[in-house]
């Protein structure tokens, strides 16, 4: 079997979670939240997403060598 | 009504302030092309950072998507962070397009990819579609600008004197210095969009009671607009239609993009990443919340898009908070305005005229299009023809159609120029024929999903099916050892 280079692997997992994470940005305020009564979660979860959005960015430039 | 004498004043501070700041600019540029219109890729990264984060968002922010809001909820907050979200491609794009500028001198991304091809006929056609689909989004700005100062002046400054003057500053601070004038403005400028959208929004949510008030106020008069779809806009098709084609907008729109060649060196690049994401994240929220103050303290407007000019003479904002907003609104509209002008400008003269002309002919060609579009968007947005309102609605959509090959660029080997210049010509195509021939609305999803799935079958069927040409660089090989030197993915 071919092994996969460390540094190939992490892309794809970071890969894998940003596409989960737009995923969920669309799915959860729609399929879960939506419909309850008057409340800030929808607006508290899309604030939560950013920040996510944030972190996972950071998780791969942090990693840059200069 | 905000007094217009008042409004003069500040604009004319302003306009003094922007000025020295590019006569300042002005000095440190030596007259090469790559200094004109890449600031000589010596930037760093706050300056470079604020300036992506002013040229990307727009006068759009707080007339657009406040009025979104206003009109539709929470959804807009959805929509605005799925866009934020599509930074994360910077990730992977940045460093390639850094790279690739360090070493082959390319000034524009249409005259990258062409390369990449081996066809000049490729960074033609991309220059080309960009024209088409950017043009009219420059229109969209001027309108802003009018709007709103004719809005809070309750019309005593016309539409045609509030887009002159958009258009007389972004024309001077454009045509000063280059990159390094309009990147210097946007910095100054989007401190000027932070600072005034964070007081006003302030002043607004302590107008209704402070944050515990306000929340209580939006749950009990508009629980709605809490939730999805809302009052009816935010369906999931519409989200999904608004959505998909703002994700791509950090590769797709070249205006943004060519700033990744403009970091001085990886850790400047770093750090404008890190800006534009604290800017965008901040100033998103800002400007949803903004939408939701004025759903309490200017209610039952007919034309969403007045959301702001109401708030801000509701009275719940003073008026030096109100009118340092409006700079503020201004600057938005100016610093996306001139940095369009500016990429249109070197791509015509990079990869239309070509890049074997001399550095003084391509800055005066340079020059001579970023005047040609800014008049062109003040006339447009004057006269508020159809056909550019259709067209800049379609933009983020039409422009879809530059990212497969500029995907296949650095993963595909197998992309070809034929494959290129198919999924280009007949990607837009599509997007202009179903957009203004069917019909077919921005708010479907069927749009931006036809486009990129036509662009992107075309581009793989083409490539495949034809040889790449002998010149054709190879951006994945070439790159390699750089990319691991980096320690980039």
């Amino acid at each position: 079997m071919k092994q996969q280079h460390p540094a190939q692997r992490g892309f794809r997992v970071w890969m894998a979670l940003a596409a989960l994470l737009v995923f969920l940005g669309g799915f959860i305020p729609y399929g879960v939240l939506a419909g309850g009564a008057p409340s800030l979660a929808i607006f508290g979860f899309w604030v939560a997403f950013g920040v996510a959005v944030i972190g996972l960015i950071l998780l791969a430039v942090l990693r840059w060598r200069d | 009504m905000i007094s217009s004498t008042l409004i003069w004043v500040a604009i004319a501070v302003f306009a003094v302030v922007g000025v020295l700041i590019a006569l300042a600019a002005r000095r440190e540029n030596t007259g090469t092309a790559a200094d004109y219109y890449l600031g000589g890729g010596r930037l760093g990264g706050l300056v470079a950072g604020l300036s992506y984060g002013a040229t990307t968002y727009s006068a759009f922010m707080l007339v657009v998507l406040t009025g979104l809001t206003y009109r539709g909820g929470v959804g807009a907050l959805g929509f605005e962070l799925i866009y934020f979200a599509g930074l994360s491609l910077l990730v992977i794009f940045a460093p390639r397009f850094w790279l690739t500028g360090r070493k082959w001198g390319f000034i524009s991304p249409a005259e990258m990819i062409g390369a990449r091809y081996g066809s000049g006929a490729v960074a033609r056609l991309m220059a080309v579609v960009s024209l088409v689909f950017l043009l009219p989004y420059c229109t969209t700005q001027m309108a802003g600008i009018g709007l709103l100062l004719s809005g809070v002046t309750g019309g005593k400054i016309s539409l045609a004197a509030a887009v002159a003057t958009g258009a007389g500053l972004a024309l001077l601070w454009t045509l000063l210095a280059g990159l390094r004038s309009v990147a210097w403005t946007d910095a100054a400028q989007a401190g000027i969009m932070l600072v005034s959208a964070l007081l006003a929004v302030g002043f607004a949510v302590a107008a209704i009671g402070g944050p515990g008030a306000f929340v209580e106020a939006t749950e009990a008069s508009h629980g709605q607009w809490l939730d999805l779809p809302g009052p009816g806009l935010w369906s999931l098709p519409t989200f999904i239609a608004l959505s998909l084609p703002w994700f791509f907008f950090a590769v797709s729109n070249p205006q943004v993009s060519q700033r990744l060649f403009v970091a001085r060196d990886f850790a400047a690049m770093r750090r404008m990443i890190i800006w534009v994401l604290l800017f965008g994240f901040v100033f998103t929220l800002v400007a949803v919340i903004w939408g939701f103050a004025a759903l309490q303290l200017a209610p039952g407007l007919e034309n969403t898009a007045l959301a702001t000019p109401a708030l801000l003479t509701s009275g719940a904002v003073p008026v030096a908070v109100a009118v340092l907003l409006i700079i503020g609104v201004l600057s938005a509209a100016i610093s996306t305005l001139d940095s369009i002008a500016l990429t249109v400008g070197s791509m015509v003269a990079r990869d239309l005229i070509g890049a074997g002309a001399s550095d003084a002919r391509q800055v005066f060609a340079g020059r001579l299009v970023v005047v040609v579009v800014i008049v062109f968007a003040a006339g447009f947005a004057i006269d508020s023809a159809r056909v550019v309102d259709q067209l800049a609605a379609l933009s983020a959509a039409g422009l879809l159609v530059t990212v497969p090959p500029i995907v296949g660029a650095f993963f595909w080997r197998r992309g070809t120029a034929a494959g290129a210049l198919a999924c280009l010509g007949g990607g837009a195509a599509v997007a202009v024929w179903l957009a203004m021939v069917q019909g077919v609305s921005v708010f479907n999803p069927w749009l931006s999903a036809s486009v990129a799935g036509v662009s992107t079958g075309l581009f793989v069927v083409v490539s495949l099916l034809t040889r790449a040409r002998v010149k054709a660089l190879d951006f994945s090989a070439a790159l390699r050892e750089d990319l691991a030197l980096h320690n980039v993915w």
